[in-house]
């Protein structure tokens, strides 16, 4: 993983380092100038060690849950890479044909090039002391059977290579451990590697056929088993090789090559930091590029996207451990205003003395440095031991999914991204630290000293009213611009800015705290849970990220926090008049709920904490469920198909699908529409672009262009997302019985998988892609109707060129399934502007009902034509399965916030029972027994924790409630589906253990004798 | 001896304040001055208004109206700062209780002003040593406030407000919190303090014991001056 949110890691290192460097630098200044600040900071952080660890514990969560993403990130990018490196072995290079090449400008695109290419190069490259070999390559993708065992393989490769050569590339042996030398292999011999020849059971001596066209099987003996391959690609179950010549002539391609693999000096890792140097080097010399080829660094590549989907999956990860980083934030200021409160009497009396702010604020930063940097450590290692574990239970989730064979997730860890996770959790803490040393600096000298409480002033003083109207012009300024970009976050963020910024002009008027709260917490709530309808009634066109998501749920809870802590009497009044009922719950109910409602912004920072994160995890609870039960469709993603197959060659294409599977009695389960088969075939072109004609016609960009058959046409219920009016019904959706056939009947036009649009609502993680788009304006997939689009296509192969007319767009859901990214036009209009063949490249069957193994004899029935088949009910169930393991691991990942709702109970229990102790022996002088003080102090922290995980569930159905009901307008068929007994364990869960650390504190409650406390002042 | 300037000048000294949601008239129009090197005890019942006018002429509370002067400084004039940095450096507190730093020596808390006033550790360490030396605690200088006795505790804090060499020392119930022999160890230290180093000493007091040895008795009652004058024993300030 070589980026964060497209920022290079280098970069967020550096910059992490010299904040760091500076931050460090200020506490070696506060060390240097006053010493006796640190020393006063070292002993109140060791005064109490238990709490002290707490303290630590709940700081390391934020460090933690960066280092769990970078540690799976790292892992992801790490297993990609090992895989693409153990397949490609020594291989870094490969001079290939380059289909965008200037060269074949209004010609046919070959599949190879003249050996003399190579002849002519050659001498260059081998003097190159950072090249260890260059050898020449012809590769075909063939079927292969072993009649012995009637095992077969569709995705094999046949490989060609330069005897002499081949042992620079690789020096394989064979099972006897004598070298591999393919110059003594026989007339029909072969050498196998060894995955493959256990793949169909084949041995030394056996005979298996391979199908190289139209003509039948040949047979060729199996001389040996390799080690290992020359060459194999993504996918690749077996590899036959063969001297060069030989494959040359078996595919009639004499004289040709198909790429010349090179391998650079070192091993297979180190190879690759040459890659650039050589591409650079010779990428543009006369030889390569005048015959239209390219130098590919192949390895580097595959390293590149591994460091892209690993960056991917951090950004993922990161997005929704936002919510446990800013709890964490939270805890940091309880925690230093729970330390302040402790000590506001020291605080005084060494202000009086001559302390300046500045000296306190000095010293709780050097506290907070200690906790912070303690906890940053803590919380790296204990990040990357979580995020190995994560690890390990994705590879277990990953096996499931589909092709998975040839993957496996390993773990792995960098150092620079402990590094990183350390410094980033570091950096987090200390600058909260700040602004809450800050805070807690501003205290009244005379009371601090006396222990009399802060009483908000009647009115508040002018600098709240300069804050307050600078706050309101902020949102206002943030109001304005997201209404006018349709950034639906801003706009929220500035709303409520404004309402805040509101709140505090009127108490410059003196309105009373209580009600501004309450309004301005009614207001946040009002806004926040508004319906889609009110909303889309102000702005019909909103963009929407994961952005709202985030902010949303802090602002909403915050509002619902402000209403319950400003209104203590209303909230005591319904605890009491209910559950305080029951005559012996009365003074725990009431106590229970008094005085953590009198200690309002330790209890409310607490609820919040709580909230957020159940919040955040139920409404992902809720989606996660409605999108499961939209992707049981097996209809809709399937298109009314039971078994698709995927066509690895074209060496012997299926002239005529529906004729092959009548005249096959093997296929006698396909089903029959009219006597017809239901069947369908893709033709797809894979090398070719388009250029939209209105936006900018020059500007050709990669696209697929797949030509669907009449049969296909004819018996496919694939639906539509958006069409132009002409194809839209009254009720808004896609009347596709007119669409299909029109594609038939018109050619010319044409419909798009729906990721060719772009969208407004923008919840996923795709990489950025150079490929063609539909980049119209006011064009988006959340649309109700379109305008046709015109696109340009150039066949890059033929170099013809024709136009499209783009007037649908598939179903969202269903491209995300088998159905290729790009245009979607008939077959007819191949025919009619295309001068060449263009072999099928997907097969399509709907089987009867009731059929077993049907993937397994379609494949063996399509095995000359080398198909790879699937079948759709069961990659459904396998992708489902591994998206819910993967989905509930998220929950989990989050739920580690709750982690830090729980220190904060911890901390406050622990200061509540030190600040009651007086109190406490009043109670036991008046009758309470120690079961009961422990009863209180338990109900306290309950109160504050089920409050809590009540509001966070509460709140989070509402939300999900706005967030479907936003979805179906889109998605009508996408459901509300509460998982309840999901949602009941994760809330008695977090109650649980929200209790661990307040069992104790509550226990020494229940200890304190009542003669020593009632001593106590 | 030649006449100086009153080093506390303090006219029609207004203080409010509120009580949750009790309005309490805590000083209302008070006058006073104090001759350098006096030893002035006020007294008065709980409520009348003493401590906040000790708070208020140190210059840790605001007044909402009048002026007080030091050494003809005018604290409204002063901003937070410059008080706390004339806090360091010129004054001395005593309190009733939660005194000491509870993770400071008595030692590091007797040097706490100096250090933070600016004064070189060296330097400060010295003076901290001759400040406990002046009360007998030299060997305490390790210990921590949890070690020491209520009055050994006291006696520290009486050396941490003398260690910067104050004009005035303001104390408030200084012995509220002894026992008999203690607080009248204390009262004859301060006593001998000040007639040996002629600081000035603003005590409240509710002890009569205490007020005796002081030059100048004020009573207040109800936040106003009802009795200004020497007191029985008629000790003259320097």
């Amino acid at each position: 993983m070589d980026e964060l949110f497209g920022v290079p890691i280098s970069t967020i290192t550096i910059a992490l380092l010299v904040i760091f460097a500076f931050v460090a630098f200020f506490l070696l200044l506060i060390a240097a100038r006053d010493f006796i600040l640190v020393k006063m900071a070292a002993r109140n952080a060791s005064r109490r060690p238990a709490r002290t660890g707490l303290i630590v514990f709940g700081l390391m969560l934020a460090t933690a849950i960066i280092s769990i993403t970078f540690t799976t990130g790292d892992s992801l990018t790490f297993s990609i890479k090992k895989v693409a490196t153990e397949s490609l072995r020594s291989l870094d290079e490969t001079i290939r044909i380059d289909d965008e090449s200037d060269v074949w400008e209004g010609k046919a695109v070959p599949e190879d090039f003249p050996e003399a290419v190579f002849n002519a190069i050659a001498p260059t490259l081998d003097a190159d002391p950072d090249i260890d070999a260059v050898v020449p390559a012809l590769v075909q993708q063939v079927a292969v059977i072993n009649p012995q065992t009637n095992l077969f393989e569709v995705n094999s490769l046949l490989t060609g290579v330069d005897p002499q050569r081949a042992p620079w590339l690789e020096a394989l042996t064979d099972s006897q451990g004598a070298p591999v030398d393919l110059g003594s292999l026989g007339p029909n011999e072969v050498y196998l590697d060894k995955d493959g020849a256990d793949a169909i059971g084949a041995r030394p001596g056996d005979v298996i056929q391979v199908a190289l066209g139209p003509g039948g099987l040949t047979g060729v003996t199996v001389r040996e088993v390799a080690d290992g391959w020359y060459f194999k690609r993504q996918g690749t179950e077996l590899v036959i090789m063969m001297p060069l010549v030989r494959v040359q002539e078996a595919l009639g391609k004499q004289g040709q090559l198909s790429s010349i693999l090179i391998s650079n000096r070192g091993d297979a890792l180190a190879g690759v930091e040459l890659s650039q140097k050589l591409v650079d080097r010779y990428g543009k010399i006369p030889a390569i590029k005048d015959s239209g080829l390219e130098l590919f660094p192949l390895k580097q590549t595959v390293v590149d996207d591994a460091n892209e989907a690993g960056s991917l999956f951090v950004s993922f990860f990161t997005t929704f451990g936002l919510f446990s980083i800013g709890v964490g934030l939270l805890l940091i200021f309880l925690i230093f205003s729970m330390l302040a409160a402790e000590r506001k009497s020291e605080m005084g009396m060494a202000r009086a003395v001559g302390m300046q702010r500045r000296h306190l604020v000095q010293m709780f930063m050097a506290e907070g440095a200690i906790y912070g940097l303690g906890s940053a450590v803590i919380g790296a290692v204990i990040g990357m031991g979580l995020g190995v574990l994560l690890v390990k239970v994705s590879a277990a989730l990953f096996t499931d999914l589909p092709d998975a064979d040839d993957f496996t997730l390993t773990a792995h860890i960098e150092a620079s991204s402990v590094l990183v996770a350390f410094l980033a959790g570091s950096i987090l803490t200390l600058v909260t630290v700040g602004l809450a040393s800050w805070r807690t600096s501003k205290l009244n000298i005379v009371k601090a000293i006396r222990g009399i409480p802060d009483v908000q002033p009647v009115k508040a003083g002018r600098r709240t009213l300069i804050f307050g109207s600078i706050l309101t012009l902020l949102g206002l300024v943030i109001l304005i611009s997201g209404y006018n970009s349709a950034q639906s976050t801003l706009f929220g963020l500035g709303v409520s800015l404004v309402l805040m910024g509101l709140g505090m002009v009127l108490r410059w008027f003196g309105v009373l705290q209580r009600w501004v709260l309450t309004i301005v917490g009614v207001l946040l709530m009002v806004y926040w849970l508004l319906p889609p309808s009110i909303y889309n009634r102000i702005k019909e066109d909103w963009n929407q990220d994961f952005s709202i998501f985030f902010i949303s749920s802090f602002l909403v809870v915050i509002g619902a926090v402000l209403v319950i802590i400003n209104n203590s009497r209303i909230t005591l009044g319904v605890m009491v008049g209910t559950i305080g009922r029951f005559k012996r719950l009365t003074p725990v109910v009431r106590s229970a709920v008094a005085y953590p409602l009198r200690f309002g912004f330790r209890t409310g920072l607490s609820m919040i904490m709580f909230a957020v994160v159940v919040l955040s995890v139920t409404v992902m609870a809720v989606l996660i469920e409605g999108f499961a039960k939209l992707f049981d469709d097996q209809a809709r993603l399937g298109g009314g198909y039971q078994v698709v197959g995927f066509v690895e060659n074209d060496l012997n294409p299926i002239q005529d699908l529906s004729a092959t599977v009548e005249a096959n009695p093997d296929l006698g389960f396909v089903a029959r529409v009219d006597g017809r088969p239901s069947v369908g075939t893709f033709r797809s072109v894979f090398q070719s672009e388009g250029a939209l004609t209105a936006v900018n016609p020059d500007d050709f960009k990669g696209v697929t262009i797949t030509g669907v058959d009449d049969d296909f046409l004819a018996s496919n219920d694939f639906g539509f997302t958006l069409a132009t009016s002409e194809y839209t019904m009254a009720d808004g959706k896609v009347d596709a019985e007119r669409l299909w056939p029109d594609l038939r009947d018109k050619p010319g036009l044409a419909v798009v998988n729906a990721f060719m649009l772009p969208a407004r609502n923008n919840f996923g993680f795709e990489p950025q892609s150079e490929r063609l788009r539909l980049d119209v304006e006011g064009l988006f997939l959340e649309n109700k109707t379109m305008e046709p689009v015109e696109v340009a296509a150039k066949d890059l192969k033929s170099g013809e060129t024709f136009t499209l007319t783009v007037v649908g767009v598939l179903d969202e859901f269903a491209s995300q399934g088998v159905l290729p990214n790009g245009l979607y036009a008939s077959t007819r209009l191949f025919d009619a502007e295309l001068d060449r063949e263009v072999d099928p490249t997907q097969v399509f069957f709907n089987v009867s009902p009731g059929t077993s193994d049907a993937k397994k004899r379609i494949k063996a029935a399509f095995f000359q034509h080398s198909v790879e088949t699937i079948d759709i009910a069961e990659t459904i169930d396998q992708v489902q399965s591994a998206q819910r393991g993967i989905f509930n691991l998220l929950i989990a990942f989050m739920l580690l916030g709750l982690v830090v709702g729980i220190v904060a109970l911890g901390v406050i229990s622990a200061r509540s029972v030190v600040e009651r102790r007086h109190e406490i022996g009043v109670l036991r002088a008046v009758g309470f027994s120690r079961g009961m003080i422990r009863w209180t102090f338990l109900a306290e922290s309950s109160f504050i924790g089920l409050m809590g995980i009540g509001l966070g569930l509460g709140l989070g159905l509402l939300v999900s409630v706005n967030v479907m009901a936003d979805i179906r307008t889109d998605e009508p068929n996408a459901q509300l589906v509460i998982p309840w007994l999901k949602l009941a364990l994760i809330g008695v869960g977090a109650y649980l253990f929200s209790l661990v650390t307040t069992v104790f504190p509550a226990q020494q409650a229940s200890r304190i004798s009542p003669a020593t406390a009632l001593r106590y002042e | 001896m030649a006449s100086e300037a009153p080093i506390i000048v303090a006219n029609d000294v207004v203080k409010t304040y509120y009580s949750g949601k009790v309005r309490v008239e805590a000083l209302r129009g008070i006058s006073l001055s104090v001759e350098k090197g006096e030893m002035v005890a006020v007294m008065g019942p709980s409520g009348c208004g003493k401590t906040t006018l000790l708070n208020c002429l140190s210059g840790l509370d605001e007044i909402d109206a009048g002026s007080i002067s030091i050494s003809g400084s005018e604290l409204a004039k002063m901003s937070d700062d410059q008080k706390t940095r004339y806090r360091a450096t010129k004054m001395g507190y005593i309190f009733q209780s939660y005194n000491l730093l509870p993770v400071l020596t008595a030692r590091e808390n007797v040097e706490l002003p100096l250090l933070v006033g600016g004064t070189t550790p060296r330097t400060a360490r010295e003076k901290a040593m001759t400040a406990l030396g002046l009360v007998g605690l030299t060997e305490r200088e390790h210990h921590y406030p949890s070690e020491l006795s209520g009055g050994q505790q006291q006696r520290v804090t009486i050396a941490r407000a003398l260690v910067n060499e104050p004009e005035i020392v303001w104390g408030d119930e200084p012995t509220g919190n002894l026992d008999s022999e203690n607080s009248a160890e204390i009262i004859d230290l301060l006593v001998s303090l000040n007639k040996k180093n002629r600081q000035t000493f603003i005590i409240v007091t509710h002890a009569d014991v205490v007020a005796a040895r002081a030059h100048r008795v004020v009573r207040m009652q109800d936040g106003l001056i009802v009795n200004d004058g020497r007191n029985g024993a008629g000790r003259k300030a320097h």
